[in-house]
């Protein structure tokens, strides 16, 4: 008895239901001919780019380990055409090649881009080659995606957005201007990289009150840590891809403490005075290279610092003419000659003074140490009043003519990204005291 | 770091595989002499010593103890070929091995467990992976354009050994992963192979290097008494090392750094206090009129010192630190300061770092990962003196550069010392009487 009500509620409830109104369709078709819809468009897409596209590739990422093959940016070139093939440009071990194979567009799931037949520049990254595999011993190559599904067209900025299907990093294809001849177009990008990474100096990452200090970047993988924390171990690691306006990292979440900022996977384009790369979405999120960093950085990797002679403030000048005094009276014609920093170790430089013993050449010097506290863009030198073996000015009074280097220097790059082309060291006690340093 | 610390295990290991050796150092009979016999009195001990044949871990020896530790692979670097490690900022290159560019050079394999068919040859670079599949390795003489290979490893189905990474291990500022070795560069040389073994470890970015020894004692370092570590009947403390260097042609040298460290301290004070200071000499090496091989202490190459002010330390995160300790080479000028004087090294020659466990000095030194050539020596203080051959090379780098010819007039190699014959044979061979040795009088 009790199956036959509920049988008859049952019925009535299905010619209610036939009577109530019809809802309109969400969609305008059915899924599959709206799938094949969407394949079409972006077939035409593809193809009807006179010149191709520049596509800004990643095989992976995962910031928690460093893997530079396998996480930094590849550029490729590809012209799709109708009969289904496609022509990859690419330079390989460094010289500019094309090869063509096949392509297609399929629904699977998604809208899917797919290059169906083997392309030696193109597979390779995803080729589980065992040869590729010597050190992986898995041979999974350097496990990038070789099919991607179709995301949304960026009109803003003018791009199509990929995923890799398997290893989900997010590529761009941007359409290659008309005008741009193929090879010369990674000529653009080796530009790029040279100005942003020739000197191999970290860059400054700034997003509010977050402040990253990013390494290695001419590897193009980012190694990156919390500015000032102890970099012996660690960091997350980021791939980047040079572009011919910039670079752009393959971002994600950073752990700076107990908060988690994310790092965009922008372009960070450079910006008209040349000194910085902004997020052309976020432009307070900037990467530079601060003037401090640089004095330090390049100190402590082999690229010391000389300090100008025609820039020595008043407070040296008198200090060392009182030593030139002290020392002449030992050796007559003797004096200080030139200035020089270096790197000393972590948080440590060393000044080295330079002087000529009667009048001779002027290679002989000591090496006097100082504390280093960078913060932000401040660095406060204060000599701990050692010294290196064979050091003798100090038994002259020398030790007053380091200490007027001690103090809070800021400084700027002559040049953006470029140390080498000089920096101007400004104490911040003394607005006359300012040094100025060239490799 | 954690890898580094756990060196320690290694070294633990690698000396107790040494401390089961008693034959071995029953076999050796400390030569004695007066322990306060300076160098200078070196003619008269020449003359009234009596040599003592002692038997040395020559190749074959090393072949036994590769074979003696299971699957081991290993092999024998050629004669005037370098290492390219760390830098004096403590910043790494790209592995690299560097040689002059004189002749073929043989990696003999000695990994007595393996044959032919069960190991090859492998050299990966930024352009491609080499394989060779022969049982030695002969690489050519390298063109004077490219004076580097990378450092060769031997491969077998679960083991590899090889120096690849270019983490930072010091400041991470640099990337001196690409760097070429150029004639005109210098670069920190060094006997020391650093290791590390991608394939059982793919995410490996740490250089391999010994540390920490056994049983509260350095594995190199200051205060080793050899009465715990090799079982000597009296305490003995080592407080100098000399390392043969078996260069075949000209270096370019203008400083050198050894890299310690010290387990617990964070003050370079605590390794090295004030007043205390390391010294640093380098010594041709020839053969005398009997065929020995000696030591030509009348002709220093160049003599420095170094206190803790030379030092760029680096703290560990949970304790100790890692420290690069610089000695310039130079002479006093007339005010009795420092002018550097770089100095042209012709041929083999010996490294001598003295004061190591005296004056309160407290620290490790760097050693390879795993045996080497063995071409470091203790000279042993405590009521004797006695020089014993370890089987692996301390951490100390020469800046040097590969000069093609010694300029004019410049010659460091006495007269009346000839220049040691050496080949490419996997290890300094002597010419005559191969398994003596003269040093400060005492063969061995």
């Amino acid at each position: 008895m009790k199956i036959q009500k509920l049988t008859y509620i049952g019925l009535v409830g299905l010619v209610l239901m036939a009577c109530s109104p019809r809802v309109p369709d969400v969609f305008d078709d059915t899924s599959v001919n709206r799938l094949d819809k969407r394949r079409t468009e972006v077939m035409n897409l593809l193809i009807n780019q006179p010149n191709g596209w520049v596509m800004e590739y990643f095989a992976q990422a995962d910031p928690t380990s460093s893997d530079v093959e396998k996480h930094q940016g590849y550029t490729f070139l590809m012209e799709f055409r109708t009969d289904g093939t496609v022509t990859v440009g690419a330079p390989v071990d460094g010289v500019f090649k094309t090869e063509t194979s096949m392509w297609d567009v399929i629904n699977d799931n998604s809208t899917v881009l797919t290059f169906n037949t083997f392309n030696h520049i193109f597979h390779y990254y995803s080729n589980p080659d065992p040869a590729l595999g010597l050190w992986g011993a898995d041979g999974e190559g350097i496990g990038g995606d070789y099919e991607f599904l179709v995301l949304q067209y960026n009109e803003t900025e003018n791009y199509q957005l990929l995923k890799g299907k398997k290893h989900s990093c997010y590529i761009r294809m941007y359409p290659l201007a008309a005008n741009q001849e193929w090879e010369g177009y990674f000529s653009l990008l080796g530009q790029m990289d040279q100005f942003i990474f020739g000197e191999n100096t970290p860059l400054d990452y700034y997003d509010g009150n977050t402040h990253l200090t990013l390494y290695n970047g001419k590897k193009h993988e980012f190694r990156a840590f919390t500015f000032g924390a102890d970099t012996l171990g660690g960091g997350s690691y980021y791939g980047l891809i040079v572009t011919p306006k910039g670079l752009r990292i393959h971002g994600g979440e950073f752990q700076a403490g107990k908060e988690t900022i994310i790092i965009p996977m922008d372009l960070f384009a450079l910006n008209e005075a040349q000194d910085k790369l902004v997020s052309v979405n976020t432009p307070n999120i900037y990467m530079t290279v601060d003037g401090a960093t640089a004095f330090v950085s390049d100190a402590n990797n082999g690229k010391p610092w000389r300090i100008d002679g025609n820039s020595l403030p008043a407070a040296v000048v008198s200090a060392k003419t009182t030593l030139d005094a002290a020392i002449s009276a030992v050796v007559a014609n003797s004096y200080v000659t030139r200035f020089r920093w270096e790197g000393a170790g972590a948080k440590r430089m060393a000044l080295r003074i330079y002087y000529s013993v009667g009048g001779g050449a002027d290679n002989s010097y000591d090496t006097y140490y100082f504390n280093v506290a960078q913060t932000g863009k401040e660095v406060t030198l204060t000599a701990d009043d050692t010294y290196s073996a064979g050091s003798i000015l100090y038994q002259f009074g020398g030790l007053d003519l380091v200490h007027t280097f001690n103090g809070t220097y800021t400084f700027s790059l002559q040049q953006g990204f470029h140390p080498s082309q000089g920096l101007t060291g400004t104490k911040s006690d003394d607005a006359t005291f300012v040094l100025h340093l060239n490799h | 770091m954690k890898k580094i610390l756990s060196l320690s295990l290694v070294a633990l290991f690698a000396v107790s595989a040494l401390a089961q050796q008693p034959t071995k150092a029953e076999q050796l009979k400390p030569v004695q002499f007066n322990e306060n016999a300076q160098r200078v009195q070196k003619d008269a001990v020449l003359e009234n010593a009596t040599p003592v044949e002692l038997t040395l871990p020559s190749r074959k020896a090393k072949a036994t103890l590769a074979a003696a530790q299971a699957d081991t692979l290993d092999y024998l670097r050629p004669s005037g070929v370098f290492f390219v490690g760390l830098s004096s900022d403590l910043g790494q290159y790209y592995p690299r091995i560097i040689c002059d560019t004189v002749d073929t050079m043989t990696f003999y394999n000695v990994s007595a467990k393996h044959t032919e068919d069960s190991l090859f040859w492998v050299m990966t670079t930024s352009s491609g992976t080499f394989v060779d599949t022969t049982w030695n390795l002969e690489l050519d003489p390298l063109p004077e354009s490219f004076y580097y290979y990378p450092m060769p490893s031997l491969v077998t189905v679960d083991t590899a050994y090889e120096i690849v990474t270019s983490y930072q291990y010091g400041s991470a500022y640099a990337d001196k992963s690409y760097v070429l070795a150029k004639p005109d560069y210098t670069l920190p040389l060094t006997t020391c192979a650093m290791y590390t073994d991608t394939l059982n470890d793919e995410d490996s970015q740490d250089f391999w290097i010994v540390g920490a020894g056994d049983l509260g004692t350095y594995s190199y370092g200051s205060n080793l008494n050899m009465k715990e570590v090799f079982g000597f009947s009296s305490n003995y403390y080592v407080d100098t090392l000399i390392t043969v260097w078996d260069n075949l042609t000209t270096l370019y040298a203008d400083s050198a750094f050894l890299t310690i460290y010290h387990r617990t301290g964070s003050s370079i004070a605590e390794a090295i206090p004030a007043g205390a200071s390391i010294k640093l000499e380098l010594f041709p090496l020839g053969v005398n009129a009997q065929g020995k091989m000696v030591i030509d202490w009348n002709n220093p190459i160049t003599s420095t010192s170094a206190t803790n002010a030379d030092a760029n330390v680096y703290n560990f995160n949970n304790g100790g630190f890692i420290a690069s300790l610089n000695f310039a080479f130079g002479k006093k000028n007339a005010l009795g300061g420092f002018t550097p004087e770089p100095v042209y090294i012709n041929g083999p020659f010996v490294t001598v770092i003295s004061g190591i466990s005296s004056n309160g000095c407290d620290f490790g030194i760097y050693t390879d990962y795993y045996y080497s050539e063995g071409q470091t020596y203790f000279v042993v203080k405590g009521g004797i003196y006695q020089i014993w051959r370890h089987p692996s090379n301390i951490l100390l780098s020469i800046n040097s550069q590969f000069v093609a010819e010694a300029p004019q007039g410049v010659e460091n190699t006495s007269d009346d010392v000839k220049p040691v014959k050496v080949i490419r044979d996997g290890q300094i061979l002597i010419q005559k009487g191969e398994k003596t040795f003269t040093v400060m009088g005492t063969e061995f």
